[in-house]
């Protein structure tokens, strides 16, 4: 359908990436501290995400305290110029978005520590400034980055990625062009293991494929673990010299 | 976060000392510090973020589009997104058509202009991060600094257009950059006998009442008016305060203008 | 599915124990599925489905209007599905923004409409201004689980089932033959997308779900009401019988090994050749008693060979 050369016969992709390489991946953490409890500001590829945490704080109404554990919600703000096109509709109140919001809050209930944390609720902001394909894995990424920098007790870190099937090839971490011209797998990995917390495959796969798929994914994933967990440290390290000066 | 009596009263107190004894040490005209990063997202014609010292935070993007001139009355469209407030509430409709219209009477339709029927509109989007005193000023020095920092396409096609049935077109990537003087907006708290600008979150958690002054290609203009600081004081305020409030900005206003203009 | 109802905490606990001595309280296996049953109604495109206690209905509609503008070339197909309080106390009557409400409406979407089920580019009648659109209205008429994978079911079966009027156009002018007129025509369907649900129960701690080698959480097909109640993740998968993955779902909850999940796969996938065969059966059977007497009013001929 498209004159672009998604995966060209020399193995190169439209940004010039192999098949199994990541796009840029930037985090800081840390980037809002007077206006959140944690917050985190990711760069991957084109997709640009802000992620504010407040919380375990008193909920807003007393109906939404449960009295065994934290409640987590998320509200996703997509903006209006995150894509090439504006859109002219808010996107607040699209299914996509709530579907979206849902998995997100499903996805961190079973990996933030709630039953510490009884009678409060934390409470997850992200802003897509920009997007660029891959989107629900950078929300991920971003919301990770938000929690321990707020430090809220995780059992491991959660890191995603979107791998797309090209014919044959698992292509890793897709931008929009590739997202739009191929079926799509959006996959989140739990620490080094293989669990995966969330798997959303969109558009036809051939079953014999799925698991080289899934494969190319939970390594990728692990990458990008790798990826902030270095970004953490680096973080860690300065603030460490810093309050020892 | 929510202030005692006591604390109030002890705002109160001495900000209507004179000279004014602000809590946070600034004199009168002092703005507080701001960091301002602009062109960060290459989606956009313009962008700029900008945060202050209290941790508000406020992103504007600049999208242009081509239209027929014919077709639109304004050329400029501000959308503010406020975190945590409700898309139509009175607070960011009212920010939202205040800048509008400020943005649209001060900006010149013809350095929008693109050909004899067409001109580019421009999207602004505001999205306040976090806000914790009024967002007003925040909102139009990123505004500023957005406007400032956006490139639009050259154009290579014919300006004279009007009997052809041709849509401009434009250069591969050469971008012109565009070429306005947007107003800023200040604004002051008036408490007592005095006006202190760019209000703090608890200077205005004491103000009796807040007031808008905008500040176009070097002067003082229109719109002049009072803006709700607080849910609790709101008091009619003295003529002499209005003028101390212009006298404020126009000894700050320059500055201001001097330091965005230097990104 | 539902926020509202909750199970006692010893009944919880019953169920959760005898889950791990491999024991589902219908008496079905883990991997075993409700018997599904598909009724056809008198008109084309009403089916109901019946899995267990749980009742889905569904009836395919089509009108003749104006195409997208971008998509000058495709009919619409619209997929509604509304709770009512009729399939349970749980649901709010006209409230379609709740988690479970969402992605259960965005799954049945996904997996039959964006999947290209059907045939949108036969729904055009005349390029940029008329088209047919085609209309599923499903209704839960009763909830005991599985929700997605009834109306999946039955949206499918309901497309297969409905026929369309016949139309011919001349120049700008569009002729609808009525049913006695003409036999109407069947919709374009491009494959049969069928979903398979498993829910996760985690019979340890959560330390060893994530941590431990295990894996010893406990994978159920087709959960009842009371099992979907407990349950700690889902995933759905969708699939048709051309070995495709067509939608798989599973947002959040449980942790889950990579190769279980594989393996789940290739279960629904048995499942799903099974139902769609089932399917197969149910519109055959029907086109033949329809057209019972078409071999007395046939004026062929036999032949002999």
């Amino acid at each position: 359908m498209s004159r672009l050369e998604i995966y060209s016969p020399e193995g190169l992709r439209l940004d010039g990436r192999r098949w199994n390489e990541l796009r840029r991946f930037e985090s800081s953490i840390n980037t809002h501290p007077d206006a959140a409890d944690g917050s985190s500001y990711l760069e991957q590829g084109n997709n640009k995400i802000i992620t504010l945490v407040t919380g375990p704080q008193e909920p807003r109404l007393r109906s939404q305290a449960s009295f065994s554990h934290a409640s987590v919600s998320v509200n996703l703000n997509i903006t209006k110029f995150s894509r090439m096109e504006r859109s002219k509709a808010s996107h607040r109140n699209e299914r996509r978005v709530l579907e979206m919001q849902t998995a997100l809050v499903r996805t961190f209930e079973k990996n933030v520590m709630l039953h510490l944390y009884p009678r409060t609720s934390i409470d997850i902001q992200v802003h897509v400034l920009q997007q660029d394909g891959g989107l629900m894995s950078s929300l991920i990424n971003g919301i990770t980055l938000a929690l321990i920098d707020a430090g809220i007790a995780m059992y491991d870190y959660i890191s995603s990625v979107s791998v797309g099937l090209y014919d044959t090839t698992p292509l890793l971490d897709m931008n929009s062009l590739e997202e739009n011209a191929m079926s799509s797998v959006t996959l989140a990995v739990v620490g080094k293991s293989e669990k995966l917390s969330l798997l959303l495959v969109e558009d036809k796969i051939p079953l014999d494929r799925f698991e080289s798929v899934l494969a190319i994914g939970i390594a990728g994933a692990h990458r990008v673990r790798e990826l902030m967990d270095k970004e953490l440290r680096r973080h860690g390290q300065k603030r460490l010299a810093n309050a020892s000066k | 976060m929510s202030l005692s009596v006591t604390e109030k009263s002890y705002l109160h107190d001495s900000l209507c000392l004179d000279p004014p004894a602000r809590p946070d040490g600034r004199v009168a005209h002092q703005l507080r510090p701001i960091e301002i990063f602009t062109d960060f997202l290459p989606a956009c014609n313009g962008s700029a973020k900008i945060s202050a010292s209290d941790g508000s935070e406020c992103v504007v993007s600049v999208k242009a589009k081509v239209v027929e001139r014919a077709l639109e009355e304004e050329l400029i469209l501000v959308d503010v997104d406020v975190a945590g407030q409700r898309d139509d509430s009175p607070f960011v409709h009212s920010i939202a058509s205040l800048l509008t219209k400020v943005l649209n009477q001060k900006i010149h339709q013809k350095n929008l202009r693109l050909t004899q029927k067409y001109a580019f509109k421009l999207f602004v989007d505001v999205l306040v991060l976090s806000s914790k005193s009024h967002p007003l000023s925040l909102i139009s020095f990123a505004v500023y600094s957005a406007l400032k920092a956006t490139y639009l396409p050259k154009l290579i096609s014919s300006d004279d257009d009007l009997e052809v049935a041709e849509l401009p077109t434009f250069h591969d990537y050469d971008m012109v950059k565009l070429d306005v003087d947007p107003p800023l907006l200040f604004t002051t708290a008036v408490i007592g006998n005095n006006a202190v600008i760019d209000p703090a979150h608890s200077e205005s958690e004491v103000a009796c009442s807040g007031i808008l002054v905008t500040w176009s290609k070097g002067k003082v203009t229109a719109p002049i008016r009072t803006i709700g600081l607080n849910d609790e004081y709101v008091t009619g305020i003295d003529v002499t305060l209005l003028e101390k409030s212009i006298e404020l900005v126009e000894k700050t206003a320059p500055a201001v203008v001097k330091a965005l203009d230097g990104l | 599915m539902a926020k509202d109802i909750e199970i006692s905490v010893s009944q919880g606990r019953f169920l959760i124990e005898t889950l791990k001595q491999k024991v589902r309280l219908d008496g079905r296996r883990f991997d075993q599925m409700r018997d599904v049953d598909i009724e056809l109604g008198k008109d084309r495109g009403d089916v109901m489905v019946t899995m267990g206690k749980t009742r889905v209905h569904c009836r395919i509609s089509c009108e003749i209007a104006q195409p997208y503008e971008d998509r000058p070339f495709e009919g619409l197909f619209v997929i509604s599905t509304e709770t009512s309080p009729m399939a349970g106390p749980q649901f709010e009557n006209g409230n379609n923004t709740g988690e479970d409400e969402v992605l259960c409406s965005r799954i049945i979407e996904k997996a039959v409409r964006r999947s290209g089920a059907l045939d949108v580019e036969g729904l055009c009648i005349v390029a940029g201004s008329k088209c047919w659109a085609v209309r599923a209205d499903v209704h839960f008429l009763n909830c005991d689980g599985g929700f997605i994978d009834a109306s999946c079911i039955a949206v499918m079966t309901g497309l297969l089932h409905f026929k369309k009027p016949d139309v011919t156009v001349s120049g700008e002018r569009v002729t609808v033959h009525p049913p006695e007129e003409r036999e109407p025509v069947p919709l374009g369907v491009l494959h049969t997308p069928i979903c398979v649900t498993f829910s996760f129960f985690n019979p340890e701690d959560t330390e060893e779900n994530i941590k431990g080698e295990s894996n010893n959480e406990i994978s159920l097909i087709d959960a009842t009401l009371s099992e979907e109640l407990l349950r700690d993740g889902t995933l759905t998968i969708t699939l048709n019988k051309n070995r495709e993955v067509v939608q798989v779902s599973k947002a959040g909850g449980l942790p889950m090994d990579a190769l279980t999940l594989m393996d789940c796969c290739h279960k629904a996938y048995n499942i799903v050749e099974r139902l769609t065969d089932q399917v197969q059966r149910v519109i055959k059977e029907d086109e033949q008693t329809r057209n019972q007497y078409a071999a007395i009013l046939s004026s062929e001929n036999a032949r002999e060979s």
